[in-house]
């Protein structure tokens, strides 16, 4: 009459996830945290930072109408990746330049940029005293001046470099925007960076690329005439907006993961012992042809599985969610990643709180045990740690205190599990970007040594507790 | 499986229970031993360790010292073994609540690795003796004091265990419920199941039991038959004659007094009652005195010393 002891803790834990599947807290909080994924997937998908800031270029335009020349001033406005703007109104200003105080530009005349982004203002003849302003509020401002040594020129050119940092990655981009000198984009100018051909303008005299970390030469070339642009782009880890899923996902898990996963799992399993104890239901499977262990993995299973199948079900939709908005899915290993440290993180709070719930006498005890626990590890922990450290002496700045303070931290679960992601960020052109282990401070070993033993430890401390207080 | 003469049997049982500051002994060395088939009644005043020594032998706490045998299998070293062939009641409910009868049931059964196939039938039937057909499919919440304990009763019983542990199964409950769970226990005696139960009900344990131990402040007064220990009492105890008749005259009384060994005699709603020194036999002696004073006799019954009794002056009275 040996029973096989994964049976009853099958069945035990059959009746933890059945038990959770059915009670209104549980879908509360998956409805909770659906809201947040989706709403976070939704809203951090949308294009952001340089992608779609827009800026506004003016160029002279010098056109010979009936055998006489007509200068224009041509406004063309578009956001960094070339996707012009219409409908805004770009506002014209003449300002002297001859005079030896300041004085206030004036305004001539507005009007709207059309479907390709573009505005054009008949200046009549220009004086040589005089320059030109275009403006869009709040965008900025941009020159047109009509000088002599214009007339020996093939186009006019505008060269913009950006870098844009965020948590979510980093990048550097150039925007090049070339007119003819009758006002007309140059769709056949050559443009290189540091003398290698990178293509033409497109038909909107546009051109956008990706800019290398580090000091380059921007040059045009159109027929017989050149202008050269030196440049700076920053540290990069690649294009964030192509890269947007994983910077998302990234975003999602450095902002409130930490926060809402430790509450679904201790609010899912904070009385999975004291409320059996309440009702009395422990005696009886404490009777029960079944092992302590058995007993308690069936708990722990139990209430994991009930967490982590809706939840993996929530991640995956989260993840469609921000793939059909930015139009690219996230890196598949990345995002496997994401969801298994997040069920790492939920499993080690559910294996807390069967600690905390062997311990606690009643229900109410239990449920202050779970806030105490979440504050600990949301608040106090890192704050404790990070202040002591630094009292001790430790500088933030050092790399191998930096190292050591990282260590200590290994303890928080809340921030390895955030390291653990961080690990697995994809480089995309060589730089660290926000990977911590490239940087050298932690090893992937490390990371995973704290893992298995936020596992292993709790589990064994649970059974030892569970063990104590069940049998007096 | 191991024959052994006791179905369970206990030596030198110690439990203490951690205190910060001053550890409590619950059990302080407790010796007996339950033969097959008995039904043993185990009495005690509240906080004697009755409840302390049946979660032992169910295997739910861990004893401190000395030890158990329950079929053979000792409690600390195979506690599987013990607890398939034990049923064990506790005093408090311990269903689901939200599950229906029949679902505590079945989860129970299959925790105790009670055939699949099998199991249903006999929960339904079991809940049928036991009175719950009609409540099975409602929720455990909904139960009354009684159905609970009939509940209980059902999950000890699923795997039909040989030895049953019972922890105050009439505890709360109308004489009716009583009554059930009286005849119920007797049924499983007569089934050949050994029945070790806990009471404060002395006539339950009087009328049910056929051994009985006494348990005071964690170490057992007193183990034996339940016909020998009414016997040990009658011997230690005054013997008491009630007389059915009517009031004699207090010249009578008198009389009745001095016939030997009569210490007292009091008159009782529908008569007298005759007080003599212990094992003596007076009635003969009181019922000649009264016929030939004229005093009409409608009975006389020599009173049976009542465990009740025996309880009181084995604890030195008015600790039950």
């Amino acid at each position: 009459m040996r029973g096989n002891p994964f049976v009853g803790t099958a069945r035990v834990g059959w009746m933890e996830f059945r038990t959770h599947l059915r009670s209104p807290r549980l879908l509360i909080l998956v409805v909770l945290f659906a809201l947040l994924v989706f709403g976070a997937s939704y809203g951090f998908s949308q294009p952001s930072g340089i992608s779609n800031q827009p800026f506004l270029v003016a160029h002279p335009a010098i056109r010979n109408e009936s055998g006489a020349d007509h200068f224009f001033a041509v406004g063309w406005v578009a956001d960094l990746r070339g996707v012009p703007r219409p409908g805004v109104a770009v506002s014209l200003y003449e300002f002297n330049l001859t005079s030896p105080g300041y004085e206030a530009p004036r305004f001539l005349q507005s009007a709207e940029t059309n479907a390709t982004g573009f505005v054009v203002f008949d200046v009549g003849t220009p004086s040589q005293e005089f320059g030109y302003q275009l403006r869009v509020d709040p965008i900025g401002m941009s020159m047109v001046s009509f000088y002599p040594a214009l007339l020996n020129q093939t186009f006019t050119s505008f060269v913009s470099s950006s870098s844009f940092f965020s948590p979510f990655g980093s990048e550097s981009a150039v925007a090049v925007h070339v007119m003819t000198l009758d006002g007309y984009p140059a769709t056949g100018a050559d443009i290189y960076i540091d003398d290698n051909l990178q293509g033409q303008p497109n038909g909107n005299g546009f051109y956008g690329g990706s800019l290398p970390p580090g000091d380059h030469v921007v040059r045009i070339s159109y027929r017989g005439y050149e202008e050269s642009y030196g440049t700076y782009g920053g540290p990069s880890s690649g294009p964030v907006y192509e890269n947007g899923a994983d910077a998302v996902l990234l975003g999602i898990v450095f902002t409130f993961m930490p926060l809402i996963l430790p509450i679904v799992a201790i609010a899912v399993s904070f009385d999975a012992i004291a409320r059996e104890r309440a009702q009395g239901s422990l005696e009886l499977l404490l009777a029960r042809r079944v092992r302590r262990e058995g007993i308690l993995a069936g708990k722990f299973l139990g209430a994991f599985a009930s967490i982590a199948l809706p939840m993996t079900v929530v991640f995956l939709g989260g993840i469609a969610i921000l793939a059909a908005v930015s139009g690219r899915p996230p890196t598949p290993s990345f995002a496997a990643t994401v969801i298994v440290a997040s069920l790492f993180l939920v499993a080690v709070y559910v294996l807390l709180m069967l600690i905390l719930s062997s311990l606690a006498k009643s229900v109410g005890t239990a449920v202050v045990f779970g806030v105490v626990a979440w504050l600990f590890f949301n608040l106090f922990f890192a704050f404790v740690a990070t202040f002591l450290f630094l009292v001790a002496g430790g500088s933030l700045t050092s790399p191998g205190a930096y190292g050591a303070l990282l260590t200590v931290l290994l303890f928080d679960p809340n921030l390895l599990y955030q390291m653990l992601v961080a690990a697995a960020v994809p480089v995309t052109s060589g730089s660290p970007g926000l990977g911590l282990v490239p940087t050298g401070y932690l090893s992937i070993a490390q990371l995973a040594v704290a893992a298995i033993l936020w596992i292993v430890v709790p589990w064994l401390l649970a059974t030892w507790i569970f063990r104590r207080k069940a049998e007096g | 499986m191991r024959v052994t003469a006791s179905a369970i049997r206990v030596q030198d049982l110690r439990k203490r229970y951690p205190a910060f500051r001053k550890p409590v002994d619950a059990l302080a060395g407790v010796n007996f031993d339950v033969a097959r088939g008995d039904v043993f009644g185990f009495l005690g005043p509240n906080g004697a360790g009755k409840t302390t020594t049946l979660r032992i032998l169910a295997t739910v706490l861990a004893p401190t010292g000395g030890g158990a045998e329950v079929d053979g299998h000792d409690v600390v070293r195979d506690p599987m073994a013990v607890r398939s062939v034990v049923g064990y009641m506790p005093e408090r409910s311990g269903a689901y609540p939200l599950l229906t009868g029949l679902q505590n049931l079945l989860y129970w059964g299959r925790l105790q690795d009670v055939d699949g196939g099998g199991l249903r039938e006999r929960a339904r039937a079991l809940l049928a003796e036991l009175g719950l057909e009609e409540a099975a499919d409602r929720k455990a919440k909904t139960y009354s004091h009684g159905m609970g304990k009939r509940l209980l009763m059902a999950q000890a019983l699923i795997h039909d265990p040989p030895i049953l542990l019972l922890d105050e199964p009439a505890g709360g409950l109308d004489p009716q419920g009583i009554r059930f769970f009286r005849d119920l226990v007797r049924k499983l005696q007569g089934e050949g199941k050994t029945v070790f139960l806990s009471s404060h009900i002395l006539s339950e344990v009087e009328q049910t039991c056929t051994t009985v131990g006494i348990i005071h402040r964690g170490r057992m007064v007193v183990v034996e038959r339940m016909d020998a220990l009414r016997q040990r009492i009658g011997e230690g105890a005054v013997a008491r004659i009630e007389v059915e008749c009517d009031l004699p005259s207090p010249a009578v009384m008198q009389a009745i007094l001095g016939v030997p060994k009569v210490r007292a005699v009091t008159p009782a709603p529908d008569g007298i009652v005759v007080e003599a020194e212990a094992g003596a036999e007076v009635a003969d002696e009181v019922t000649r005195v009264l016929v030939e004073n004229r005093v009409r006799i409608r009975a006389v019954r020599p009173a049976q010393p009542t465990l009740e009794d025996a309880f009181m002056s084995l604890l030195g009275g008015g600790t039950a």
